[in-house]
This record gives structure tokens, sequence and C-alpha cells, in this order.
């Protein structure tokens, strides 16, 4: 194992021009023409953004075999702390109505999921690392399956939507750079997919006989897998409307707004709307940094959090949104690049599951403002505000750092 | 291999996703961005226009008739209210009726408007209650109960709109995505300019007092209706509009609805006739013993007695048997010019919303007699402004003028956009035969048909005019049995009028005759006119028409001795001057005896042309009441009157009464215990 001399500049100078660029929109969110309580929040970012740094420095000291090992204890403090909140979770900010927020003689300490993001991708690439070969049966998969999902459930049932998709976006992802066969993530995925189908009757039967076909002439299952996964399915299809029942009535709305912003233009519908307003307006150029109308306005929804990118789109003008979002996919091929050339499979799995979480972050807040995907309530990295997620994006970094040191300059790390 | 390719997936998906991303940004900013910046546009920049207060309507002497002042007005959103009682409370104190306060806390509404006015502060208390919103706005109405004059304010509000109304400046303001407004920072919000101001001719008081005149007098004579239109002659302003309908004020009637003006319209007859000189003062008609039948029609007179009448007669106690004689003189043709001269059958274009045009139909649409029937106005329709302008022609040397109903109009910051100015419409008779047809009018009113008009300290002309109503009976329209119009319109003073004043009224229950109902009424609001402080009268001007200084009309007149003097209407007339210039009935008498006093002070001028030159000269007769014999006498000598002692004078009082203007050294009787 070689020292870790080199340190991976371009990443640590990714980090920095997003946070700055993100300080600087958190900035322009406080010049409200309405009074909020938004207007300093960016002074505490600033601060937040100091410890992160830190934090990151402190994480790349840690070498890749410690967090190997401590891995196993910190998920299991992690599921601890998940399992705390149903007693001490309070809602805040933008999840006001879940329990995200460990709360403890009234102090807010931090939204345990965000660092829940670090150990389950150190925990699954712990499991999955120690595996000679990839699983090539679903059956196989139970370990880094129930490792993704109790933390999942769990946030889940905050209820924080928004987080829980990224660990299923994380688990998919590590499991796909791990090398399990295309064939075998579509069976594993199968029964979400029946679960989304399940409220058109009609898509949902032709999935069924697309799903039957594909087990039968292409994955060739075993027979008791075979049966699972049609039972998954079937049973996804009939409590899909009864889960629906069981919705909360904003996150019903939700999924109703996505299909339909105009639906509901005052209450659900609103910030699709507005956040559309917002970019559209914006233009080519945009109206000026600090100078957004619908954001001075107070019609923007949670602008210095969740739809700060609004702010972007609409200050900015399509050149910052382009800026933007080029530096979010300079970060991901930069860390895609280090999972590459990883110097083994822990490592390597470990900084495409960071690189997944950063992606699905991005791809779900992005694509809320721009009205492609529901709205999940998720902030964008180095962007919205928000101290946990601060500190957890920067050690994310601190430990690609370590990764890249350590890795062999060169593609290749997985051992398979 | 595999994790090359790998590596290769995940690069093409990230570019392939952040392309997709980039795609629908531009889609969304570049292609959509119009709709959406329009959009954002209209969700904070849909701001509130705001209008500027609105012109106030004041009278000739700047008091205000209509304007508008701003109240308060209450609206409850029913979601927001947290304290019941405490809303309930407050909307009690403001005055709400409990009805709308229920229908204020109905939490099935989300925003109940509650339109009672109320005081801006009251409002503003109430809506310190959380639910409660207070809102100005403006009230336009009467400035004072009554002052719209008759509704005439009302209908200049509507035709002069564009002036009054300030303008509506759409400011630029913002809403913010809580629904608040506000402006924005740095924003210039531009102060809209209010309405011009409108001042009208009216003139309050005058309006007043023709208003309670007419409404007294319907109501004493069970009348369903009349109206009060007085106009300055000089310029043609209208001073007073007064109406009454079925006991209300009806509104700007006499310059909406016609009638057959009856004797009234015999004077243009006259002046026609005088004009074209087809009359000769000598030339006298027969009376036929008061009945003559022409092509037909067989046409009466009230006043018999006298055999043979000149054309001064005729009008001076309104002979229709003569006049129609004398038209007779006159092809339809002339007649018809004379009376489309001064005005009939087109509408006079005073500004207001509505305004009748009347009737005169042209002489090839007439019938065998119509000649007749027009020269004792019938078949003819004017407005009660349409006569008031027409004799304003003889009262000003023969100009018909346009009524003018706006004397200036006045923007916000007092400069004067509009100012009236007399316009005359056409010359509609010679000044020579205008001073004939004054000349002519006193005669009604001293010694005719109109005494009753007539005031002890001027002399008024004028012309009663009693005409058969069109009423819409069972059988369609058709003249009523009992339905007449009665009509006064004077000249005041005789000598350079400086009133119009036509009376009418509608339907009079016991006497019909235009002597006994309207021309008292006229006396009733000159006398009123003159006492009041201000009613657009030149009291310098008037001074020098009083009767003091007024012989040569009632010296001609005099002339030639009335041989039906007894038979005149004129025994009963009770005024209060009336000893002033004679006690009894005799017509000569009351002139003999101002004649005497004119020639028995050799002091003063005794032709009144001369007193002309002493404008302003008249002078009060003081209240004496109370001083003892010869204190009064002193204090009448003071003032430059000569006193005479009279028997017959009630003690203390004088004759003229006290504040009567009287020249200097003409005799006041002061009466006294023998």
């Amino acid at each position: 194992m070689r020292r870790a001399t080199i340190a991976d500049y371009p990443l640590i100078l990714l980090g920095l021009t997003l946070s700055g660029y993100g300080i600087l929109m958190v900035y322009s969110a406080g010049q409200t023409d309405v009074l909020t309580g938004v207007a300093y929040l960016y002074r505490n970012q600033i601060a937040w953004l100091a410890i992160s740094v830190l934090a990151a420095l402190a994480a790349s000291r840690l070498s890749v075999r410690f967090l190997e090992w401590v891995a196993l204890p910190a998920y299991v403090v992690t599921i601890a702390v998940l399992l705390l909140l149903f007693v001490f979770g309070s809602g805040a900010g933008t999840a006001a109505s879940s329990r995200a927020w460990l709360t403890i003689a009234g102090h807010r300490i931090g939204q345990p999921s965000e660092l829940a993001k670090i150990t389950v991708v150190l925990m699954l690439a712990r499991v999955l690392a120690n595996r000679r070969e990839a699983p090539s049966s679903l059956v196989e998969l139970w370990q880094p399956a129930l490792i993704a999902a109790v933390p999942t459930l769990l946030i889940m049932l905050e209820p924080d939507l928004g987080s829980a998709i990224v660990f299923v976006g994380m688990f998919f992802a590590v499991l796909f750079w791990f090398g399990v066969p295309w064939p075998t993530l579509l069976m594993l995925a199968s029964p979400g997919v029946s679960l989304i189908l399940a409220f058109s009757t009609r898509l949902w039967a032709l999935w069924f006989v697309a799903l039957i076909g594909l087990l039968i002439y292409f994955y060739k299952p075993y027979l008791l897998e075979g049966v699972g996964i049609v039972l998954a399915n079937v049973f996804m299809g009939i409590i899909a409307p009864l889960l629906w029942d069981r919705m909360k009535p904003y996150q019903r709305q939700r999924l109703l707004v996505f299909l339909d912003p105009s639906s509901d233009p005052r209450a659900s519908g609103y910030h699709v709307i507005q956040s559309q307003v917002a970019i559209g307006s914006g233009g080519w150029l945009g109206k000026g940094f600090t100078m957004g109308s619908q954001k001075r306005l107070a019609f923007l929804p949670a602008q210095h959090t969740d739809f700060i990118f609004a702010v972007v789109g609409e200050e900015l003008g399509f050149v910052g949104v382009a800026v933007a979002l080029s530096l979010f996919l300079v970060l991901f091929l930069r860390t895609v690049r280090i999972a590459a050339r990883a110097n083994d499979t822990f490592s390597s799995l470990v900084a495409f599951g960071l690189a997944a979480s950063w992606f699905v972050h991005v791809g779900e807040n992005v694509g809320m403002t721009l009205n492609l995907v529901p709205v999940t309530g998720i902030p964008l990295p180095f962007f919205s505000y928000g101290g946990s997620f601060m500190l957890t994006s920067w050690i994310a970094i601190g430990i690609l750092l370590r990764i890249s040191s350590e890795g062999r300059g060169e593609a290749g790390a997985l051992a398979i | 291999m595999v994790r090359v390719s790998r590596a290769g997936i995940v690069h093409g998906a990230l570019v392939l996703f952040a392309g997709a991303l980039v795609v629908r940004a531009a889609d969304v900013q570049l292609v959509q961005g119009g709709m959406w910046a329009a959009r954002a546009r209209q969700e904070h920049a849909a701001s509130a226009a705001t209008a500027a207060p609105r012109g106030a309507i004041l009278d000739a002497t700047g008091l205000p008739l209509v304007q508008s002042h701003d109240v308060g007005q209450l609206s409850v959103a029913p979601h927001e209210v947290r304290d019941v009682a405490a809303v309930t409370r407050a909307l009690a104190a403001a005055g709400i009726p409990t009805p709308w306060i229920d229908r204020a806390l109905d939490r099935r509404r989300t925003w109940v408007v509650i339109p009672i006015h109320l005081m801006p502060a009251a409002a503003a208390r109430a809506a310190r209650v959380p639910g409660i919103y207070s809102e100005i706005v403006a009230e336009r109405g009467e400035a004072t109960a009554g002052s719209g004059a008759g509704g005439v304010a009302e209908g200049v509000d509507v035709a002069l709109d564009s002036a009054l109304r300030g303008d509506t400046t759409r400011l630029a303001l913002w809403r913010d995505g809580r629904g608040r407004i506000f402006t924005p920072p740095g924003g210039t919000a531009r102060v809209a300019r209010a309405g011009n101001a409108v001042v009208l001719t009216i003139n309050h008081s005058l309006q007043d007092i023709c208003e309670g005149a007419l409404a007294d007098a319907v109501t004493r004579m069970g009348a369903s209706g009349g109206d009060i239109v007085v106009v300055d002659p000089r310029d043609g302003a209208i001073l007073a509009l007064a109406s009454r309908r079925n006991d209300r004020p009806g509104g700007a009637t006499a310059l909406t609805e016609p009638f057959e003006p009856g004797s009234t319209l015999k004077p243009f007859v006259a002046a026609r006739l005088i004009g074209l000189g087809r009359v000769a003062p000598t030339d006298m008609v027969d009376t036929h013993a008061g009945a003559i039948t022409i092509a037909g029609r067989t046409i009466r007179d009230v006043h018999v007695g006298i055999p043979r009448m000149t054309l001064r007669d005729v009008i001076r106690w309104s002979s229709n048997i003569g006049i129609v004689q004398f038209a007779e003189r006159l092809s339809p043709r002339e007649e018809y010019e004379g009376l489309r001269d001064v005005g009939f059958g087109t509408p006079t274009g005073v500004p207001y919303p509505v305004e009748a045009a009347g009737t005169l139909r042209e002489p090839r649409r007439w019938s065998p007699q119509s000649a007749a029937s027009l020269a004792i106005g019938y078949e003819i329709a004017v407005t009660p402004l349409q006569l008031a302008m027409a004799y304003a022609a003889i009262a000003n040397g023969g100009e018909l003028l346009e009524p003018a109903l706006i004397r200036e109009i006045r923007a916000s910051d007092g400069t004067v956009g509009y100012r009236h100015e007399r316009r005359v419409v056409r010359r509609a008779m010679s000044p020579d035969v205008a001073a004939q047809m004054r000349d002519m009018l006193v005669d009604p009113v001293a010694r005719g048909t109109a005494v009753e008009a007539d005031l002890s300290t001027f002399v008024v002309a004028g012309k009663t005019g009693t005409a058969r109503r069109v009423e819409s009976g069972h059988a369609g329209p058709g003249y009523g049995a009992h339905a007449y119009t009665a009509t006064f319109v004077g000249l005041f003073p005789a000598r350079d009028p400086q009133y119009v004043i036509l009376v009418k009224i509608d339907d009079p229950a016991g006497s019909i005759f235009a002597g006994k109902t309207a021309a008292p009424v006229s006396r009733v609001v000159l006398e009123a006119a003159i006492a009041a402080r201000d009613a657009a009268l030149d009291r310098g001007a008037l001074a020098r028409r009083d009767r003091g200084g007024w012989s040569d009309i009632e010296a001609r007149t005099a002339v030639p001795p009335d041989p039906d003097s007894e038979s005149a209407p004129r025994a009963d007339t009770g005024s209060i001057g009336e000893g002033a210039r004679a006690a009894g009935g005799a017509d000569a008498a009351p002139d003999a005896d101002t004649t005497l006093v004119l020639a028995g002070r050799p002091g003063v001028d005794g032709d009144d042309r001369h007193t002309d030159s002493g404008a302003g000269s008249a002078r009060a007769v003081p209240d004496v009441h109370a001083l003892p014999l010869r204190a009064a006498v002193h204090a009448l000598h003071e003032s430059g009157f000569r006193v005479q002692l009279d028997p017959s004078v009630a003690h203390g009082q004088t004759v003229p009464a006290a504040g009567s203007l009287t020249a200097p050294g003409a005799p006041v009787r002061l009466g006294a215990v023998p």
C-alpha cells in the first residue's frame, strides 16, 4: 500500500467550487422583499462549510482498512439511531411533518438519515467485497438486500420518502458496480416496478406478461426463485392499492401532481409550478444575482433548501443552470474515475456508492424543480442549506480523497 | 472487459442523464421561457389600478353639491376568525346589523364583504380583530342632504363623467406569494390626477328657495307636480331647477318633460306681429263677447267685458280671441318661424344626459286649426327650460342664448379648464321688439292676470298660462277633465331683468288659473331670493330698479284707464307692499301716489332716468317699531326718508316695511296712534 501523498486536487476544487456556488445561492435565497427567516442563514452555511472541510480532512486521514473495519459498528449505531428517531425524532424545515431530526432535550442534533447514507454504503461495500464473485441469483443477494432494506424502511417510516429513494438508488448502483448481471438487477427491481405499475391495472398486466416472458426465455432462474419473483410481483400488484390508501394525503397529492401539475395549482401543484415559473422566467442569462422576483416575492417555496436550484435558474438563467449541472457532471465523472481506479473492491464500491448517492440527489432534486420527477423533498448536494448534508457530503469527499490517493492511478480496482 | 464496459456504461449514463437535465432546463428556460416569464409577471405584477378621487360638483358659489368622500368598509374572512366572540363584539361595535354579523361568521364562505359604509376610523378599529379586514372606498353622494339640486347634479355627474373622473393610474405594485400587495422598493408611485371639479351655474340658495316654495305650493294646491326654472337672461345661466312629481323631487323634468304652454306662448306671437310691423299700437280687434269660431273651432275667453282690445290689452288679459285674430295677420310660415326662432322644437343644448326637444310641427303638417291653436299655445310642446330661455330672449334684448348649467370646470390644481361664455344661438327678435314686449309684459302683473306675482319693492313683468293637459285616460290620450297646467313666466325686475322665473303647477286641485296658482309661487320665490344672502342677484343693479325709482313704465301703462278695473282680480291681492302704492283697488291711485311723491320732492330728481345715476343710493328702511314716536321719526329722517304719520298704519310699523330698499327722500308712512 502506497503512502497517501498525492491529493486529488480536482476533487477538492470541485467540492469547493460547488460549495461556494451553493453558499452564494443560499445568500441570494435570503435576499427577499418579504420578511423570511432565511436572510442570514448563509452565515450558518459558511460555518458549516468550514466544519465540513475540516471533517473531510479528518476523514481523509482514515485508512480504507479502518473504514472497512468501522463499517459494521457504524452501521449498527446508525440503525440504532434511526430507531431512536421514533422516540426522539422531530420535524423541521422542509421535513416538518416527519421525524427526520434527532432531537434531544429540544436540541436538534442533526438528520441521522444523512449519516446513514455513508454507513450503509460502507456496510454494503464491506459485505460485497468479502464475496469472491458477483452473486448470480437473487437468493445470494439476501445479505446486501437486508443491509439496504432495514435503514430504507426505517427512513420511509419517518416518513422521508426522498431519502429512502436515495438508499434504493445506492443499493442498485453498488450491485451494478459490483458486477451483478443486468437481468438479476431487473428481477430484483421487478416487485418495485409492479408496485408502481399497479396503479394502472392494464400497465401492470402488460408488465406481468413481459416479466413471465423474461423469466422463461432469458433469465431462467431456479424454480423457487422464479416462483418467488412472480409471487412478489403479484403481491405488490395487490397491495399497491392498499398502500395507496395508507399513503399520507400529501404523498398522494405529490404523485398526482407529478402526473398533472395543474390539477391542483394552489396547493401541491404550487411547488412544481412556482419552481418552473422561477426557472422558466430566468431565460438565457437570468434576472441577475439576488434579483429573482419569484424568489424575492416569496412565490418560490423552500427557496433555500429543496428548491434552491430554481433560484439558480431564475437569477443566473440557463447559463447558470448549465454551469451547475456541468460541475455536478464533472464531480460524478471524477468520482466514478476514482471508483474505477480504486485499489480494491471495497474502496471501489464505496466510491461508486457515494457517487450514486450524490447522483440520486442531484437527479431527483433538479428533476423535481424541472418537473421531471415527483416532488419528494430532497436536498441538492453542496447547494441546499443544511448542516448535516453539507457535513456528510464533505466527509464523502474526504473518503474519496483517501480512496483516490490509495488508488493505483489506473482503472481496474474491482477484482472481478 | 466487463468492468471497462461497466465504467463506460456509467459514464455514458451520466452524460446522458446530465444531457437530459440540460435539455429539460433548456426546454423550460429557453423554449417556454417567455410563457413562464409572462406567468411570473402576471403573478406578481398583476397590480391594482387606483383611481384618483372623482371631482366634486359645486354650485355657483362654490358650495359642494355632490362629492366623493372616503368611507370605511369591512370584510371578514370567516376561516381566519379565531375568536368568534371578539369578532361579533367588534362588528356590533362598528354598528353592523346582526344578520350581517351572522353572515360574516358563516364558515361556508371564504370572504364576506359587508356593504355598510362606516367612518374610516371605526372600520380600522374593527379591523384590529384577526379575521376582519377594512378598506377605504369612495362614496359618491350629495354633500349635504338634498344638495343634489333635485337630481340635476346627478345628471351632470353622468353627462360630464369624462371631466369628473380622475386618472385611473395603474400603479406598478407588486404582489407577493402570500397575496400581500405593496409598492416595489424604489418604485415611484405616481399620484393619479384627481378629477376636475365642475362648478354649476345653479345657485344653491335659490335652488333651496325654489324647492321649498314648490314643495309647499304643490302640497297646498293638491297638485300632481310642478317645476320651477330660474335662468339668468343675461348669460343664459340656469340658476335653479326644481321639480316635483307625486310628492317627490322629480329630477330634471324641467329639461325632459315637454308640455303645452298655453297662453305663455302669446307674447312670442305678439313679438312676431310687432317685428313684422303687422300691428300698430292702436290696432284693435273685437272680442266677440267671449267666443269666436275659427276653422270650426270655438275659442272662448275667460275675461270678458272689454269689447275691443289692442295687442297690449290682449297680452294683459290674455285674450284668446284677441290673439287668434291678430295671429291671422301672420302666414303659417311666419308664425312658425316666430316660434322656431325663440328655440321651440329644438333641444336647447344644455349639457345634460337627456333633454327633450319638444314638438313644433312644420306648417305643411298643420291642420286648418293649427295657426289658431299655436297662437294660444296648443299643438306645441315645450320644456319649461325652452320656455324660460325664450322669455330670456325677451328679457335680454332679443338674443336666444344657449342655457348654461356648467359655469366652469376646474382642474384639481385650481386651473380653470373651461369657463362658460355667453353663447348666442341667434337673434330671435330685434332689441326694439324685445323692449316693447318687456314693456307689454308689465301689464299682466301690474293690472292683468298675474297681479299675484307682483312685488311691493320691484316691478315684475310676466305672463300667465293656463292650459288643459293631455292625460292618458281610459280612452287613450286626451285632455283630462280636471287636468290643467298653470304656468307663470316672470321677468325680474321688469327693467334689466336678472331672473327669468318659470313656475309651472300641474293639476292644481283648487283654482286652475295660473294667476292664482303659479303667479303667487313666483312672488314667494322672488321675495325669498331678495331676502337671501346670495341668490345670484346683482344688488347694485337691483337697487336702481326698485319701485322708488320706477315710474316710466307705470306712468305709461296707466294710460288708458282700465274700464274693467273693478272686475280685475286685483282686489284680493294682499301683498305687503300694496299699501305703499295704493290702498284699495283703483288702478290710477298708486301711480298718482307715486307720481305725487316724486313730484313733490324737489331736492331729488323726479325723473327715474336720472335716478339711474344715483346707483346704490337706495337704502333699507330702518326698523323703528320699538322706538318712541319721536325717536322713530328721527331715525327715519336720519336715514334720508321723509316721514308721513298715518293712522291707518299699525302703530310702530312703517310702509314700506322695515328692511325694504327705498330711495332716499321717499316718503315713509309711519303708523302712529293719533
